[in-house]
Formats: structure tokens, C-alpha cells, sequence
């Protein structure tokens, strides 16, 4: 099935004074329609970078190097001005909705640009129009938060308009950075089941950007984890969980504390993320890697292959930790 | 055994903007019982009080009424310098705690300074130690907050915590801008220093999961009361008081993918109640009109201490928690 997005060989690079580095190269990453994806890694990892990418809205000092961004199959072009171009067919919703909703316009104005923008006209088709986006956001009295100014709102009701407001563009693809990190967890909860019955309804695809695995676990079919700028493992998230097949998945996994159990110890991973302008030789994570051998740190950065139709993995020893499904790793350093 | 730090009636009322307007009450009343070695968790969503709570604890913040007392001694109004070494605060953000101008080795030998029994000359051995003790290399001595990645940043102000050897340390919410990988390192240690150096700790955070690795005991906060209160394990498993139901059931997990979750409901703001319980108005179980006139008390309740008329029967016979828990009625946006 073609990918309803997807980013090949994508490297970004960051103009920095007179120098430049490339904080994700060779990246790449597909979502099926109708699928979410989650897209995970820590801070500095490159993946509100990759996902600003994809978006079509990077950052005036940022580019787009080489590589390329399909929708449904056909290849966007990369914007030659200096003004970013926003990927048709995809809308974004970002993960501090009092920063993206401009605090002067009220709910009612706030969705009839973007309703403009689109192309719709007539002042009462716009305003029907946003109503039923509210409604179907579960707003529960839509024309009260017509009125409203962002600041009156909840945090999660400014997460459902700004889920709203991307909706208008009727996208196929919605890009999630983060939305509920900055949440209460109960809201948390309802914006992710909403976000998931929103994709069900319009079969669009998503992809969600997040250091948090337990949120992937709730929510996306797909994940695809991201380190030093680069995918190091994709596939179902059941499969991926429950047998990774690469060690810093593994290790993540295990620095997970979990709601229904208590650990005797939580693994960790000792060292920092690398520096994008300094990243090591060989695979860029066998310096924290339990299972790294000398040959790890020789060789080219980037060794992906398939393991199954499903499932890639960037570790060329992935085999000897799918003997021990499930299981601790001996030897990891807490 | 007399606790090691107990609190009693504690509220906070903040004024609200305008000279005559009425003020609103942040926290309490609250009644909070703690034993030295004890681990103990305040969770909450936001708003519920638990860094006010954190606050007056380690005195930045004077209480609008009750007692706190540590040992005995009370610790309203201004605090001896004695009796503010003994509860020492680690803070979410460590680049706010640490000061960028000076180095690891300063920092950590300003907080030295406060110990007596530590003789000058003695001072950077000892700031050495504390490294040792949180697990960073010397080297890091002659560094600046902003050379060190966010959990040594975090681990340097545990250390500065830890230099004046207090009684209880306030973690409030210390590990929750870190990175997964960095979050469990830093809990470990906490749970080393706490079992190594018998440390009483409070550790307030809204997550839940981090909370069950750290905490023997733990207390729900909701609206500025104690909804829930009892030993963390049974709470998690077996919550009692609808609020820590949902809340429970609110929390992702990488277990069981294919558990039952609650229906979407809408997003509803629900405006707090005027009387009766804080709760009753997002309450699955709520009963008029016990429930929406009575405050209810926190009382015991097998394990531990619940407040909610109708989980203790003040309210005819009480429905099965479980039928409710994890219904649809959430209704808070």
C-alpha cells in the first residue's frame, strides 16, 4: 500500500553561524492511511525536526537537505523561496496550544481563517462549518466556545480547537508534536481517545511525535524509534514492544516506570545523547550500547534492514537480542 | 513513635486580583503524618495543591493556618537556620536551582558553608564526596550548570540538597523534565540516598507511574484537600476514592494494551463546587444531596484514609466501586 506520507533519505541540516551540522540524515519514515504512527525519541533526538520536516515548516536557519517528502506517492517539492510551504494535505497540532492560538481572536475567528485559508466562503457556511468541527472535537456547547478567547478555555478544550482548527484543511495526514505532554493525565486520556476516533472516522493517517512510550502503547498501530537523528528500529508497536530488535529500544523499554508494577530496578541509560555536531563514528549509539562489540564503532553510521516485512532494525547484532525476548539484558548499566 | 514531621489544619488562601475581592484557598484543610525514613508521594493534577503543600513544608511559603510541626518544634513563621537545613527542596528545574555564573565546586561549597562542623579547609572534600555520593566524577567540580547534560544538572542539585545533611528532602516534580532513559537513573539514586542515608522523603509529581517506583506511601490531592491516603501499592491497585479511580485509570500504560478504557465523554468544564465535596460535580458516584452539601471527612477505611460519603456508607447503601470507576462521567475538560 502506498504510504499516505513519507520521508525518504530525509536530511535536515542546521545553518549555525558560518557553520552547519545535520542533526537527522537519512531518515526515513512512512505512515500508512488510516494508521498512527508514533514517532519516539528523546530530547535533541531530531524528531520535532524530522516532523516539522514533514510538515513543510522548518525553521528559517534549517533546511532541507536532500532527500524527499511524498504524499500519497507523489513528491512535494521543496519550496525554493525563503518562505516555508506547508505540506499540502497535512495540518499540524502542536504541543503548547496557548502558543499557537493567537490570544487577540476569539474561537469563531480563529477557525474562519483557517476556514478561509481552505477556500471556504460565505460568512454562514463558515460559521456552520466551525460549529460542526467543534462538535466533532466534543466541544460540549460549541456556540459558547465561538465567543471564547484562548484564555478562557481549558487546557484540553485549547487542544481540541487547535485539534480543530487542523481539521479544517481536511487533512490526510495529522502531525502531533507532543500534544498532551503538558496535560493533566485524565485530560491526556480523552484527547487521545478522541485523536483516535477522529482518525478512525476520516481514515487519515497519524503521526505522533513523543518521548513517551506508554503513550505509543495507547495510541499507535506503528512506531518507529529515533536516535542521533536516524530511525533505528520500525514496526507494530505489539512486536516492537514486546521483542525489540535493537539494544537502545530495549534499554529504553526497561527506563519505563510502570503504573501496575513496582521494579527492583529501573535500568537507565548512563551517558547523554550525542551532540548533532559531533556524532561518533559507527552506529551512533554503541558508546552507551550494553551489546556494543569494537566493530560497532567502524563501519558505516547507517546499517537498516528488514528482519521481517514489518519490522527494520539499524543494529547489525539485532538477532542475538531476539533470542531473549522479553527479557532483561545481562549487563546493562543502571 | 512521634512522627518526624507532622502537619494539622494547614491552609493556604491566596487573594484573588482587586483589594476586595475574595481570597481562594490553595490548600487544606490538610493532616499529614510522616515517620522519618518514610518515602511518601503527593500527586494531583494541577491546581490540587501539591507544590503549595511542597512549599510550606520547606518554608517558602507562610501557611494562612495550622501547625506544621518537625520533631515536635514548630515550623511556622520564620525558621532558625537550624530548623531550615533540616528540609532541604530539590526543584523540577535545576538551571533555575544552580547559579550559571558559578562553578559546580562553588555552588556546592556556598551550601558547605551552612554546616559548622565542617572546617574550611575540609569544604571541597567534602563537596567531592557529595559528587561521589550522587554519582558524578570530580571533574564535574570545575564545570557550570550549562556544561552538564540535565541529569547532572539534577544530580548536582540533589548533591546541594544533601550538603547540609537534612532530615527531609521536598523533591518537587524532579524528575519530570528529564529524559525517560536519564528519569530512571535519577530515581534509583533517590531511592539509594533515601535507603543509605535514612532520608525522609516527599515526593510530589503528577505521575503516577514514577510514584509507584519511589513511594511507600502516597496521598491524592484534590482541589486543595486529601481525597486518598495509604500505602501506594494497595492505593494503585485498589483505589477507594473515585478521584483516584479515574485518575488511575487515566494513566498510559505499556501493560495490557488492550484494556478496557473509558468512553470519549466531552470535554466539559466543570465549575468547582460552592459546598459539599470538591469532586462531586465530575463524580461518577456522587449522590445528592449528601454529596453536594457535606464536606466530607477523611476518614480510615481498611488500609487507609478516604474521604468520600458514599465509599463509607453515609449515604445509604454504597454502589460497587468497580461498576463506576472507570465510567464514562469524567467529565473535567
Amino acid at each position: 500500500m502506498t504510504p499516505a506520507l513519507e520521508a525518504r533519505q530525509l536530511t535536515i541540516e542546521v545553518h549555525d553561524g558560518r557553520r552547519s551540522f545535520t542533526p537527522v540524515e537519512d531518515l526515513d519514515v512512512a505512515v500508512a492511511p488510516g494508521r498512527a504512527l508514533g514517532l519516539v525519541g528523546e530530547s535533541g533526538s531530531g524528531k520535532s525536526l524530522t516532523l516539522r520536516a514533514l510538515m513543510g515548516l522548518l525553521p528559517p536557519t534549517v533546511t532541507v537537505r536532500s532527500g524527499e517528502i511524498r504524499m500519497n506517492g507523489e513528491v512535494i517539492p521543496r519550496s525554493t523561496s525563503r518562505r516555508p510551504r506547508a505540506t499540502p494535505g497535512a495540518a499540524m497540532v502542536f504541543q503548547e496550544p496557548l502558543g499557537a492560538l493567537n490570544p487577540l481572536l476569539r474561537v469563531r475567528d480563529l477557525l474562519g481563517d483557517v476556514l478561509r485559508a481552505g477556500g471556504q466562503r460565505g460568512r454562514k457556511a463558515k460559521e456552520e462549518r466551525a460549529l460542526s468541527l467543534l462538535r466533532e472535537v466534543g466541544i460540549v456547547d460549541p456556540p459558547a466556545a465561538m465567543r471564547a478567547y484562548p484564555h478562557q478555555l481549558s487546557g484540553g478544550q485549547r487542544q481540541r480547537v487547535m485539534i480543530a482548527m487542523a481539521l479544517a484543511s481536511e487533512p490526510r495526514v495529522l502531525l502531533c508534536d507532543e500534544p498532551t505532554t503538558a496535560l493533566d493525565v485524565t485530560v491526556q486520556q480523552r484527547i487521545l481517545l478522541l485523536l483516535r476516533r477522529i482518525r478512525d472516522e476520516r481514515g487519515m493517517a497519524l503521526v505522533y511525535v513523543t518521548h513517551d512510550l506508554a503513550v505509543v502503547n495507547e495510541i499507535c498501530d506503528d512506531v518507529a524509534i529515533i536516535y542521533a537523528g536516524q530511525i533505528v528500529e520500525s514496526g507494530p508497536v505489539d512486536d516492537v514492544f514486546a521483542s525489540p530488535a535493537h539494544p537502545y529500544t530495549r534499554m529504553l523499554i526497561d527506563s519505563v516506570p510502570d503504573v501496575t508494577e513496582k521494579l527492583d530496578d529501573l535500568v537507565g541509560i548512563a551517558g547523554v545523547a550525542p551532540n548533532p555536531r559531533f556524532f561518533p563514528a559507527g552506529c551512533r549509539f554503541h558508546p552507551r550500547c550494553f551489546m556494543a562489540e569494537p566493530s560497532c564503532g567502524e563501519g558505516p553510521a547507517f546499517t537498516r534492514r528488514q528482519i521481517t516485512a514489518d519490522r527494520a532494525t539499524a543494529c547489525t547484532l539485532a538477532e542475538r537480542l531476539l533470542d531473549i525476548p522479553g527479557g532483561s539484558p545481562d549487563g546493562s548499566i543502571a | 513513635m512521634a512522627p518526624l514531621l507532622e502537619v494539622s489544619g494547614l491552609t493556604v488562601d491566596f487573594k484573588r486580583a482587586g483589594s476586595r475581592a475574595e481570597s481562594f484557598r490553595a490548600l487544606g484543610p490538610v493532616d499529614l503524618r510522616i515517620d522519618r525514613g518514610e518515602s511518601v508521594a503527593v500527586v494531583g493534577e494541577s491546581g490540587c495543591g501539591k507544590t503549595t503543600l511542597a512549599r510550606c513544608l520547606t518554608g517558602f511559603q507562610l501557611p494562612t493556618g495550622g501547625e506544621m510541626l518537625l520533631d515536635g518544634q514548630s515550623l511556622a513563621g520564620r525558621r532558625d537556620p537550624e530548623m531550615r537545613r533540616r528540609i532541604q527542596m530539590v526543584f523540577q528545574d535545576p538551571m533555575g536551582s544552580l547559579n550559571p555564573a558559578m562553578s559546580i565546586e562553588r555552588s556546592l561549597v556556598e551550601a558547605i558553608r551552612n554546616v559548622p562542623t565542617v572546617p574550611r579547609a575540609d569544604r571541597v572534600d567534602r563537596a567531592r564526596e557529595l559528587l561521589a555520593m550522587v554519582d558524578l566524577p570530580d571533574a564535574v567540580l570545575k564545570l557550570r550548570p550549562r556544561q552538564l547534560s540535565g541529569g547532572q544538572r539534577q544530580r548536582v542539585a540533589i548533591a546541594r540538597a544533601l550538603a547540609v545533611s537534612p532530615d527531609v528532602l521536598v523533591a518537587d516534580e524532579a524528575v519530570s523534565a528529564l529524559d525517560v532513559s536519564v528519569q530512571a537513573t535519577i530515581l534509583n539514586l533517590l531511592r539509594q540516598l533515601q535507603r543509605e542515608l535514612d532520608l525522609t522523603l516527599v515526593f510530589i509529581t503528577h505521575n503516577l507511574a514514577v510514584v509507584r517506583q519511589i513511594a511507600s506511601r502516597t496521598v491524592v490531592l484534590y482541589r486543595g484537600r486529601i481525597a486518598e491516603e495509604g500505602p501506594t501499592s494497595s492505593l494503585l491497585d485498589d483505589p477507594r476514592h473515585p478521584y483516584t479511580s479515574v485518575l488511575r485509570a487515566a494513566v498510559p500504560s505499556m501493560a495490557a494494551p488492550g484494556r478496557e478504557s473509558p468512553d470519549e465523554a466531552m470535554d466539559d468544564p466543570v465549575k468547582p463546587a460552592t459546598s459539599g465535596c470538591s469532586f462531586a460535580p465530575r463524580c461518577p458516584m456522587a449522590i445528592a444531596p449528601t454529596c453536594t452539601t457535606n464536606i466530607p471527612e477523611l476518614l480510615p477505611l481498611s488500609d487507609r484514609l478516604v474521604a468520600c460519603h458514599v465509599v463509607h456508607g453515609e449515604v445509604g447503601a454504597a454502589p460497587t466501586r468497580t461498576d463506576n470507576a472507570n465510567g464514562p462521567t469524567d467529565l473535567e475538560g
